[in-house]
């Protein structure tokens, strides 16, 4: 499925990306005594950055933990670059992921984490532009302890980024950044994307994911509410010149009301 | 591994829990030197007494005995924190796909558990050292091999803290399952001594210290051996079967019963592995060189029948002498101990047999009451029709030293202060540069 909007077949795929890297169908996970995420189809093509959004509760980290592999998904399937996903190490060889409020080990230094991510890599090169991208160099030698949170965070990303897996996934990758920081980290991420890495990643602040991201997966109580592009949620909103977080705010209140 | 390596000893706790565990092992290591330097004073004026100043049993095992306390104790929490507080911190997850596989990680995991957890190690080997520096005798190859049991016993449980840290979610959760665990083996032995555990008298074949206990001894058991390699593998196994992912729970809980079944019938295999090698100094752990030859060429089974109960203190001297002796030199000897079939045995209930030892080889039957090992040897070769080897053994001459003034006082401010006061300023200055901008 591409570019579809979920219950609102209207909607539109303004996509340029080429091949569907990674392709989600009907995903449900259970757990303990309910569905936390529940029939979720979208896919993510190579060179593009596909944002979830969706309120606290919505089933955002659940669902990529199961597309990562890390969560049982007892409804639906996962196709990396046509092929499905059996066992961990197909997941393994598909995915990096930067899980949600991770915390580095505060006993290394970051040299040690920057190293050892860099030694699960296979290019130098994407390793050294990374490391400049995230004007890691100046903090090598720092204890993780000492980081503040936004150079945590890009410690985190660069190893997660630097495995060059074809998929992505990054679980609020952008939170501990400031509007600075935010601007290079989004021009580093859009290189990064192209042309076949896709990049899967949940994002809270709906200016972030407007910015960066190619199509947009609205989630709510597990269930996805909308997916397209910008343009074509808006379409969907009934609502030509909204912001994202207009148009979230319009077709959450279309889904509670049709629930 | 550097990331690894830097999680174990860039941390306070590895270096507090070592110093904590020197301080242990410190305070049993001097404990021992005075009771053997009290035993030596009277032993030293006469020759016979000074055969029985045996090093190994005096100092090495008392010695390791702190570090036995130290490694269930602290063990867990250290072995277990590898592994949980990438859990705790949320990072165990994308390290697996990282890495490729949690078995990987898990293995790199347990690794470093073994080398922070192998710190208080270095304690007993130093002061072991510093006690010949100080005059005492220490045989390096019996000795090697009690250090060798220890080693098996924090596999152990490293294995078991990695599986708990496998199957739970915290480090607290996972420290109390692997505390637990270790002080299992611990109940199993209390029980026969403990009413309220005596219930669990039925599993002594899986008591840890009794696996281990030949190794202090300074023989080296092929079953015990091979029974705690396994029971450290299945350990392993529940650790990589409990931090895989993206499977049904039933699935896991049938793969877990699965390793735990297939462990059991390994350890339970090797069980049976009677054989052992004695590396004590003159083989000491040996009857006479003569004497186990002529045992191992006569051709009929050697059946021994033992009429004590488990209390009697004949019972156990047979049992830790006698037998485990002529068990070396025939691992294929049958003991028998009839009185332990009965549920209640009780002083009054003892018949006219009671205290009968009946030696069967072939069809030659002898019998004594005597727990004597020369007795029952001889009594073995009587019922073949044969007469006893050269009873000469390698003289074992003892080693009795009375370690007092000022070496006393050194090797005491070693264990006292020395070790721990060095551990924890090591550990202080690795985990400072953590925090150091």
């Amino acid at each position: 499925m591409t570019g579809v909007g979920l219950g609102n077949p209207g909607s539109i795929d303004t996509t340029t990306s080429s091949t569907v890297a990674l392709d989600v169908q009907s995903v449900g996970v259970f757990v303990g005594s309910r569905w936390i995420v529940r029939d979720v189809t979208f896919d993510a093509r190579g060179g593009e950055l596909v944002a979830i959004i969706g309120p606290n509760g919505a089933g955002k980290t659940t669902l990529l933990e199961a597309i990562v592999g890390l969560r049982h998904a007892k409804l639906g399937s996962l196709r990396v670059n046509g092929q499905a996903l059996r066992h961990f190490t197909d997941f393994a060889r598909s995915f990096s992921f930067l899980p949600d409020a991770a915390t580095l080990p505060p006993e290394a230094t970051v040299r040690t984490l920057v190293d050892h991510a860099s030694s699960l890599s296979c290019g130098d090169h994407v390793a050294r532009a990374l490391r400049q991208g995230l004007a890691l160099d100046p903090l090598l030698g720092k204890p993780v302890a000492v980081l503040s949170r936004g150079e945590h965070q890009r410690v985190a990303l660069y190893c997660t980024l630097v495995l060059e897996r074809p998929i992505a996934v990054l679980d609020e990758p952008f939170s501990a950044f400031d509007p600075l920081q935010l601007r290079s980290i989004f021009d580093m991420v859009r290189e990064l994307a192209a042309p076949t890495t896709a990049i899967v990643a949940s994002i809270h602040q709906l200016a972030d994911a407007e910015q960066i991201a190619n199509r947009i997966l609205i989630l709510s109580g597990g269930r996805p509410i909308a997916f397209g592009d910008l343009a074509s949620l808006r379409q969907m909103a009934r609502d030509g010149g909204a912001s994202l977080e207009g148009v979230f705010v319009s077709l959450l209140a279309d889904a509670d009301r049709a629930s | 591994m550097r990331r690894e390596l830097a999680i174990v000893f860039r941390a306070r706790v590895t270096w507090m829990a070592a110093a904590l565990a020197a301080l242990l092992i410190g305070h049993g290591f001097i404990l021992a030197i005075d009771l053997f330097s009290a035993s030596s004073r009277s032993a030293l004026a006469s020759k016979l007494q000074s055969r029985e100043m045996d090093p190994l049993a005096g100092i090495v095992r008392p010695t390791l005995g702190g570090l036995d306390l130290a490694l269930v104790l602290l063990g867990p929490l250290l072995s277990a924190r590898a592994l949980s507080m990438e859990k705790e911190r949320r990072t165990f997850g994308a390290l697996c796909l990282a890495a490729g596989s949690p078995a990987r990680v898990i293995a790199a995991k347990t690794a470093v558990a073994l080398l922070g957890c192998g710190l208080m190690v270095a304690t007993p080997i130093v002061l072991l050292a510093a006690y010949a520096l100080a005059g005492g005798h220490i045989d390096l190859l019996e000795t090697s091999v009690s250090l060798g049991g220890e080693l098996l016993r924090l596999l152990l449980v490293v294995m078991t803290s990695m599986a708990a840290a496998a199957w739970t979610d915290t480090l607290a959760q996972a420290a109390t399952v692997g505390i637990v665990a270790s002080l299992t083996s611990w109940a199993i032995d209390a029980a026969e001594g403990f009413a309220a555990l005596a219930w669990l008298g039925g599993a002594s074949a899986w008591s840890i210290e009794r696996q281990l206990a030949p190794f202090g001894k300074g023989l080296v058991p092929v079953g015990p051996f091979l029974w705690l390699f396994f029971a450290a593998a299945t350990g392993f196994g529940l650790a990589c079967v409990g931090g895989s992912f993206a499977q049904r729970a039933r699935a896991k809980a049938i793969t877990a019963v699965g390793v735990l079944l297939g462990g059991a019938l390994l350890m339970g295999s090797a069980g049976t592995i009677r054989h052992a090698y004695d590396w004590t100094e003159a083989r000491r752990a040996s009857l006479p060189p003569r004497a186990v030859e002529g045992l191992r060429d006569l051709r009929a089974p050697i059946e021994i029948t033992v009429y004590l109960d488990r209390d009697d203190s004949r019972r156990r001297q047979i049992e830790s002498d006698a037998l485990q002796k002529l068990v070396l030199a025939r691992p294929d000897i049958v003991v028998r101990m009839p009185l332990d079939a009965e549920e209640h045995p009780s002083e009054a209930g003892r018949g006219d047999d009671y205290g009968r030892i009946v030696v069967r080889v072939g069809d030659g039957i002898r019998e004594t009451r005597s727990t004597s090992r020369r007795e029952l040897v001889t009594l073995i070769f009587e019922a073949a029709g044969q007469t006893l080897p050269d009873w000469v053994a390698p003289a074992y001459p003892g080693f009795p030293v009375v370690i007092e003034g000022s070496r006393r006082r050194y090797l005491v401010a070693l264990a006292y202060a020395g070790v721990p006061t060095l551990l924890l300023v090591i550990g202080l200055r690795l985990a400072r540069r953590r925090t150091a901008r």
